[in-house]
């Protein structure tokens, strides 16, 4: 198999994979968390195959917060994501705010819901320790 | 550029690629679901960046059924099938009936086998054939 074929092969996963990530009716949610011990919460909550506009939810331990106002629409490529963090660095980026202390042993539960409050996906999530 | 320096490029980028769904911090599940007519229904439930076994179930309307527990692959990705089809069953998919699937909306869930600690749940709209 020469080079020219390998490349052509190679752009074709990377198609394939796209392809993949933009189907509207593979509906997905990708939840992902940091802790520093008590000086950092970060909590990501991310959609894909997605239409409409959406809020998401974190819950941690008994605490739970709502992303910002306005709800986010989703992208042409039916993703939406949404970025909760206790830095005032990253709230002033855009992050919805959550206390330092926010995650539990560890533990996030990730929701996003549309705007009618339907539910459309949840997950758990373990947290980067760091 | 020369072709052999995109060739690498691009191998990088899958590598990397891979390399982050492996991640078993960054798990994400994904759900997906045809339906056609009152013919057949088909629900795939996957899951990425995960280790250890897992089970799936699905819901539409008002039934749910569940799959048998599965242990993730190397890549850390465990799938799980639901289908009407006869020779998807016989493929190893988890029977479901052909009318199974309701206003096309299914729910996929996975849990972790042994504990049947929650995963997670995603609703996804239904491909109409």
């Amino acid at each position: 198999m020469n080079v020219k074929k390998v490349a052509c092969l190679a752009l074709l996963a990377i198609w394939v994979n796209l392809s993949v990530a933009t189907d509207v009716y593979a509906a997905g949610i990708r939840v992902k968390c940091e802790v520093s011990g008590t000086s950092r919460s970060k909590v990501s909550v991310d959609g894909s195959g997605l239409r409409g506009a959406f809020y998401a939810v974190v819950k941690s331990g008994v605490a739970g917060y709502r992303s910002k106002l306005p709800n986010k629409v989703a992208n042409s490529k039916g993703e939406v994501e949404f970025d909760f963090d206790s830095n005032s660095s990253d709230i002033r980026a855009g992050a919805s705010a959550i206390p330092a202390n926010f995650i539990k042993n560890r533990t996030v539960y990730g929701y996003i819901r549309n705007s009618s409050n339907l539910l459309v996906g949840t997950m758990r999530a373990t947290c980067i320790a760091k | 550029m020369t072709v052999n320096k995109l060739v690498g490029l691009f191998f990088a980028v899958l590598m990397l690629n891979l390399t982050g769904l492996n991640n078993g911090f960054a798990a994400s599940v994904t759900a997906r679901c045809e339906v056609t007519g009152t013919t057949r229904s088909r629900v795939t439930v996957t899951g990425t960046g995960l280790s250890g076994g897992f089970y799936a179930t699905t819901i539409s309307g008002n039934r749910g059924y569940f799959t048998p527990s599965k242990v993730t692959a190397a890549n850390g990705v465990v799938s799980f099938v639901f289908d009407s089809n006869a020779a998807a069953i016989r493929a190893g998919a988890k029977a479901i009936p052909a009318n199974f699937i309701k206003n096309r909306s299914a729910i996929g869930y996975l849990r972790r086998a042994g504990s049947h600690v929650f995963v997670a749940g995603v609703r996804a709209t239904c491909i109409a054939k």
